[in-house]
């Protein structure tokens, strides 16, 4: 009996612990929803150049702020390259389209603190460029 | 007089108890503090209902807005976040799970083995952890604070949050478009830059951790 109520009250921690991330968490789905009925694909593709290390940076920073399922990464990411784009900047949207959350900082702020967030996010921009600037050299080496 | 005597020491006696008091509420607010610390929250507050419903209130601001300006994009966009949210929902029941179970452990047991492990092996756990977990990032922020709550590193959340990238289920789709050769090295990558990101999270971020690398 006591068990049953200790464990009901764990539960009951848990879900009030969802709960409250449930408001900002959503609000971020509705800013998702936002971003890719405003923002056109293929407008975006017109940014890159032909500089490796620019196109890398600039294709970082598009799939940090564009956030959703990782299949859609992967198909934008096989028309930027159709229509020309380096495999670098490919890479590195991939990369950061999944580990960088540009629209979700306000739910990481606000449950693991701002410095957290912050160092995470910018760290894995950085990061993004140099997986992707290691994974295409590696496959020019291998051949 | 004797009265008098009993009062002026009763009150002094009291005035000591007071200072005692006062020194020992001192204490309980230092014990409070580095309990605090200890639970990774130094000088956390609590978030006020209105904080809270600031960023919601924001969205749904840009949303009437722009129901105004362009109201089919607005339905397209509310029609993509409903997709969003129904594929989230199970996630967040296995979110649930995950946190009950998390809940069940004990804290001091857990802290205490924490403490003992060294931080790579933590770093590796939540790699591979992050790696096996499905859906979005911001469904896994309410386990990953629960997890610093009980005395988890920054560092070991920001491995979890990265190695999520690597997408398992996902694997075969992106062999076929970008071949095996790609997405080998792409993922061995990630796994190796996944520990790299919580090394480099707990030197910026942790500096009072609890743990020792």
């Amino acid at each position: 009996m006591k068990k049953q109520k200790s464990l009901k009250k764990v539960f009951m921690k848990s879900l009030k612990g969802l709960m409250n991330s449930i408001p900002t968490m959503f609000s971020v789905i509705f800013l998702i929803g936002l971003i890719k009925s405003f923002v056109s694909f293929d407008t975006l593709a017109t940014i890159f150049t032909q500089n490796s290390l620019v196109d890398t940076t600039m294709g970082a920073l598009i799939g940090s702020i564009l956030a959703g399922n990782s299949i859609n990464s992967y198909i934008i990411g096989n028309e930027m390259l159709t229509s020309g784009i380096s495999l670098f900047a490919v890479t590195a949207f991939l990369v950061s389209w999944v580990t960088v959350g540009f629209v979700q900082i306000p739910a990481e702020k606000e449950l693991l603190g701002t410095r957290f967030t912050a160092t995470r996010n910018a760290l894995s921009v950085v990061l993004a460029i140099a997986i992707s600037l290691l994974t295409v050299w590696t496959m020019e080496v291998i051949g | 007089m004797t009265d008098n005597k009993n009062n002026k020491s009763g009150q002094k006696g009291s005035m000591q108890d007071n200072g005692k008091n006062k020194m020992e509420k001192g204490n309980m607010d230092k014990n409070n503090k580095q309990e605090g610390m200890k639970k990774g929250n130094p000088g956390k507050k609590k978030k006020s209902l209105k904080e809270k419903l600031l960023f919601p209130a924001i969205v749904l601001g840009i949303y009437i807005i722009l129901a105004f300006i362009s109201p089919g994009n607005i339905l397209k966009a509310a029609g993509y976040s409903l997709q969003i949210l129904t594929s989230v929902l199970p996630i967040l029941v296995l979110v649930l799970v995950f946190m009950f179970l998390f809940n069940l452990i004990d804290e001091k047991k857990l802290k205490k083995v924490i403490e003992n492990s060294p931080r790579f092996l933590q770093y590796m756990v939540m790699t591979l952890f992050g790696t096996f977990s499905h859906g979005p990032i911001y469904a896994w922020y309410p386990l990953m604070k629960e997890f610093h709550d009980k005395g988890i590193s920054y560092g070991s959340l920001a491995s979890f949050l990265y190695a999520r990238g690597i997408k398992l289920t996902l694997l075969p789709m992106l062999v076929s478009y970008f071949g095996l050769k790609f997405t080998i090295i792409l993922t061995i990558y990630m796994l190796v830059f996944s520990y790299i990101q919580g090394i480099l999270v707990d030197m910026f971020v942790s500096k009072k951790s609890t743990t020792q690398l």
